[in-house]
Parts: structure tokens; sequence; C-alpha cells
């Protein structure tokens, strides 16, 4: 089923600025869609909203094309999992699971066997075998949340939502969990939007990551494309490592603030720049300038060379060999590939 | 080997602890606790047998079939049972405008609810036989409805509450306050409705609370003495309590009757509290620790 939303707005009674401030945003029916940013950028707001959890002043919320304003979030089918996966403290494993079924009016409630194979089935989908007698208190945290998981899904949704559901988890089953979150979504056929603040979780997991700032969307598209071709200093930061180089631009040329980096050319208009660009893209000039540059280390072909220029230490990364070499003396760097921005706006691309 | 191992751990407890004079503290306490409470129950665990084996089987033989006392301590348990189970209802929906809500005057409330702590239980007594009398604001016109509440034993019921209410509130106000809403949440988002939510998921992580709760409010009123006895009217074996029939012993000088009454007030209040923690124990078990 395809999330639509039209022009969402949500005030906070005692705040003037909106947390979530007029976003449109299309999921497509089967996508997996990450929404980043920095916190309080409203991630968790927008994906509330969507569930029916907090009301919206201004918009739309469509789901399957239909619009769901007036429906109290009971009513949505959504599978939603919480940060801290709200598991009921007071319940086994297969009550957690099996409470959505449970609770639904004797004439669509599934009899207790329907129930109990469901809830096995979910067990063996989250591989928690011969988990269900027990509390949450007893269960590791990945175990948690994979019951959380379980429990979003036994009514059966279609869109499921995650507020950083690997928050609280430590890398190794994080990276596990990923992995197998994604293959769950394929075989389910769900259309699954996920909230992070970790670029790497939605790159790795989403089809589309949206980024969001103060409550509205920065850009959207491929993971790839947010990395490649950002929309704004702020998604460039966002989305990799950035070297930034403060300058100034004076008759079509960038010039560096510190020596021996090359200027760049560029059409724009006088006044001060800066150039952000990635350790990657930079190039160091043997015996173009007054630096000297020492390889710190090396992780397969790619070798990190450090280079100090007037107290700003600078990573550049390359490829390497064997007999590269160890020192590289009188060197300028190269940062022709990076972007000129001046505030939060790119200027004209540097020729 | 063995000697090794038996002293390691000790030690490595004594050096963890972070509470200063940790086994000074704990051995004062044990001390105080021997002296306040282990040493005056034995006194009265060993008084009815003061003049000999023989006369302290004849004082159980006749209390068995003292029928004044046996409708006392009827009274006693009764009412507290009553009254501790009727402030639940109050007690969580104060608890509940305390620990959610955002009512206005909610810290005077908040301060409302200590005061029965405060009060000397003589006035509560006075104030409520005053209220309740057949002359009083309450009382009179409840009067002409032909309901009467001095002098009955729903007068006692309603002064006990009036004292074990703030146990309720003060036991379930942070449980409540510290129950995660994301839980609620989720519970909606299943398809749970308002009345279920509450049913099924707010209440019972509350249970451990409640029990806790009802288990003061019910001691406190067995031995509820001073608020009771102003509006209870006191009639043998209609209205009096079995505090006030220990009063009335003592005044007989009939020690051992008094230690007596005391005596099976005491066993029957350890058997119900260990009943309670039982049950507590019991609800709990989803629940990391105490509740």
């Amino acid at each position: 089923m395809s999330v639509q939303l039209d022009h969402i707005t949500r005030i906070l009674p005692q705040s003037s600025r909106p947390i979530v401030d007029d976003i449109s945003l299309l999921v497509p029916d089967g996508s997996f869609t990450a929404l980043v940013g920095p916190s309080g950028a409203g991630k968790t707001s927008l994906l509330r909203i969507i569930a029916g959890l907090d009301p919206h002043q201004g918009g739309h919320v469509m789901i399957d094309g239909a619009c769901v304003d007036i429906q109290d979030a009971r009513a949505r089918n959504i599978g939603f999992v919480f940060q801290h996966y709200a598991l009921f403290a007071h319940m086994t494993v297969a009550a957690n699971i099996g409470f959505g079924l449970s609770i639904r009016p004797r004439r669509t409630r599934p009899g207790k066997a329907d129930i109990a194979a469901r809830v096995a089935d979910l067990l063996d989908l989250m591989q928690l075998p011969r988990m269900g007698g027990r509390y949450p208190h007893e269960l590791s945290g990945g175990q948690r949340q994979r019951v959380a998981l379980a429990r979003a899904l036994a009514t059966g949704p279609r869109v499921l939502l995650l507020d950083e559901p690997f928050g609280a988890l430590d890398p190794l089953v994080r990276q596990q969990i990923r992995g197998w979150l994604r293959d769950l979504h394929e075989r389910l056929g769900l259309t699954t939007i996920l909230v992070t603040h970790d670029r790497q979780e939605a790159a790795e997991l989403a089809d589309t990551v949206v980024l969001m700032r103060n409550g509205r969307i920065v850009q959207s598209g491929p993971a790839r494309q947010l990395e490649d071709n950002p929309a704004d200093p702020f998604v460039m930061t966002f989305t990799g490592d950035v070297v930034r180089i403060a300058g100034h631009v004076a008759h079509g040329m960038f010039i560096p603030a510190l020596p021996d980096i090359q200027p760049v050319a560029t059409p724009t208009a006088d006044g001060p720049a800066e150039i952000l660009i990635r350790p990657a893209d930079i190039r160091l000039l043997p015996g173009g300038g007054g630096t000297h540059a020492h390889l710190r280390h090396r992780r397969g072909p790619v070798g990190i060379y450090e280079t100090t220029i007037a107290h700003t230490t600078f990573a550049v990364e390359t490829i390497t060999t064997s007999d590269s070499a160890h020192v590289i003396p009188d060197c300028a760097l190269d940062i022709t590939a990076g972007r000129l921005a001046r505030g939060d706006t790119w200027l004209e691309r540097a020729a | 080997m063995t000697m090794r191992r038996a002293a390691f751990p000790i030690r490595a407890r004594w050096q963890r602890d972070a509470l200063p004079g940790f086994g000074l503290g704990l051995g004062l306490t044990l001390f105080w606790l021997g002296g306040l409470v282990m040493l005056p129950m034995a006194a009265l665990i060993a008084r009815p047998w003061g003049e000999g084996l023989h006369s302290g089987l004849l004082a159980f033989a006749h209390a068995a079939h003292d029928g004044r006392m046996l409708s006392a301590l009827g009274v006693s348990f009764r009412s507290a049972l009553i009254a501790a189970l009727v402030d639940l209802v109050p007690g969580l929906l104060i608890a509940w405008a305390l620990a959610r809500s955002d009512i206005p005057g909610r810290r005077l409330i908040d301060m409302l609810v200590d005061l029965p702590f405060a009060l000397p239980t003589a006035v509560v007594g006075i104030t409520m036989a005053t209220l309740y009398g057949p002359n009083g604001w309450i009382g009179g016109p409840l009067g002409r409805l032909g309901l009467r509440i001095a002098f009955t034993q729903t007068g006692i019921v309603l002064a006990i509450m009036f004292v074990g209410l703030p146990f309720v509130v003060r036991t379930v106000t942070p449980v409540l306050r510290n129950l995660p809403r994301d839980v609620e949440d989720a519970a909606r988002i299943l398809g749970a409705n308002r009345l279920q939510v509450l049913l099924r998921v707010i209440l019972p992580a509350l249970y451990p609370a409640l029990v806790t709760a009802f288990g003061m409010a019910f001691a406190r009123g067995i031995g509820e003495y001073g608020s009771v006895i102003f509006i209870a009217g006191n009639q043998p074996f209609h209205t009096e309590i079995a505090p006030l029939l220990i009063v009335i012993r003592l005044q007989e000088y009939d020690t051992q009757g008094a230690a007596l009454i005391g005596l099976v007030l005491v066993g029957i209040s350890l058997l119900s509290l260990a009943l309670i923690s039982l049950l507590r124990r019991h609800l709990s078990r989803g629940t990391q620790g105490d509740a």
C-alpha cells in the first residue's frame, strides 16, 4: 500500500515553529523509505502522524489512495515498532505478539488455536524459537526488538513504520538485524518507512532516503544521489565525510585562506565563500607547493595521507600501492572536485 | 582451597559496597529493629502465658467463646478490608489526575492528599462525627433520606477510608508516572480501544502497586483507633472495634485479655500481609525486581 503525504503541517501548542512544516511525500507501494536527519528534524513526528498517533493541523495523509485523516490509529492497520520496543512487560512474549489479534471484537477475532498458530509462525519467522513463554525482561535487546516487530506484523499490516528501531542495539546485532529486516520487507511485500539518524543504515536499507531538517524535507532520492549530488551544503555534510576550506572569491577565482591549496576558477561574484569536498576527491600535487604529506595508514588499496597546513590537518584518501612513498614532499592540494558554497547554498559550480 | 573460595566473595562484596559504614549501619539497624519491634512482639506473645501455661490456655479457651471479642475483631477486619478495597477507586483516580492530567490546582491536591497523614487521628474522628452525625452537614440530609452513617459500620468504613487513601495515592502515582507512554500508543496502534488500553495494558501494570497500596491501607485500617471511635458509636457486638476493646480491657485491669486480643490482631495482620506480598510477587512476575 502506498503512503502519500500532502502538505502535512503540525504545530505544537506551545511553540511557534512547526515541528512538521508543509511536507509532501509519496512512498510507493512496496518501497523501503528512510527518513533521516539530525534530532529535532521532525522525523519521528512525521511517522507518528502517518500512524495516527499525533494529529496534524494541515494537509492530508493518504494510505492506498484513501484519506485517513479522520481515522483513529487503531483503524489504520499499520505496524509500528517503537524506539524502546514498548513491549507489554506483564505479558509473555506470546501474549505480546498475539495482543493485536486477541483484542479484536468477537466477530472478527480468530480462535485461540488460530492465534497460537499465528504466534508460533511469527516466532519462527523472527528466529525466536521456544521464546513464547518468556517475559520481555528475560530477553536480550535484539530479541526484544524482534518480538516488537513480530507484534507489529501479527495483524498483517501492509505498511510498517519503524522509529529508530536499532538505536539501542550493539553494532554487531544491528548489522545482523538490518540484513534480516530488508529480507523480511521483500518477503512480506511491505511498504516500510524507517526513521533513523544513521546515514549508513539508511543507505544500506532504503531505496529512497528522505533527508529532513527543521521539519522540512531537504532532499530525497536514492542514497547515492544524495551523496553525489547534494542539494545544499547541509545534505553534503550529512551524507558523508566533508572537508571545508574557507576562502574568498575574487576576479573569477576562489582563493583559499590557507597556503598550498590551489585556487579554483569560478564564474561567481566576489565575496567570502568556502569549498566543501570529500576527502577522497582531494588530490595531492607533488612539487606544486610547500607542504609535506605523510602516509598515516593504509586499508587495502586505500591509503590516507595527512598534511598540516597552518595548523589545520587534512586527510587525503588516495589509491596507493605497496611502493607508494611514505612522505610526499613539497606538494599542494587540488580541490577542483569540491563544491563552492556561500552560507547555506551552493554557488555556481567550480569549473 | 575451600577457605580461599569462601573468603573471597565476602571481601569482594565489602569492597564493592558504595554505602560507607554499611556493616556498622546494618548492625545498628538490626539492633533497633530487634529492640523496637521484635522485643515488644515477644512480650506480647509471652504475656497471655504470664500467669502460667494453664491460665494461658484457659484464657484462650475463654476468648474462643467470647462473642464480644470475636465480633470486635470481625468489625475491625471487615471494615478495614472494605475500606481498603473501596479506597483503591478514588485513590487510583487521584493518582491519575496527579500523574497524567494538567488540572488546575494540581499542586494543591498533591498537598491535600497527605493531610490524613499529618492530622491527629482524633481530629479526623471528631470532624467526621460532626459531618456525618445526625445533625451534621452531610449526616442530616442523608438521615432524612433514611441513610445513617454515624454510629454504624458504614461510618467506621468511611473513617478508615479517609486515613487509608494517601497510601493508595502515594503508592500508585509514581508507578503511573513511570509507565511508558509508548506502551499505550503501541496498544492503540494494534487496534485496542480506550477501555482495552486501560484494562489490558495500564491496569495490569499497576496491579502490583495497587496490591501494595491495598496492603498498606488495610494494615493501617486494622490498627486505626482515634478516627474511628468518635463516629463508630462503639456498641459492643455491633460497632465496637478491636483496638477499642483492648483499651477497655486495659481499663478493666485485664491485661491478659488485652494482650490476647492484641495477639490475635497481630497474628491475623501478619498472615494478611504475607498473603498480600505473595499475591504481589505473583502479579509482578513480568516486571523486573520489585514493584
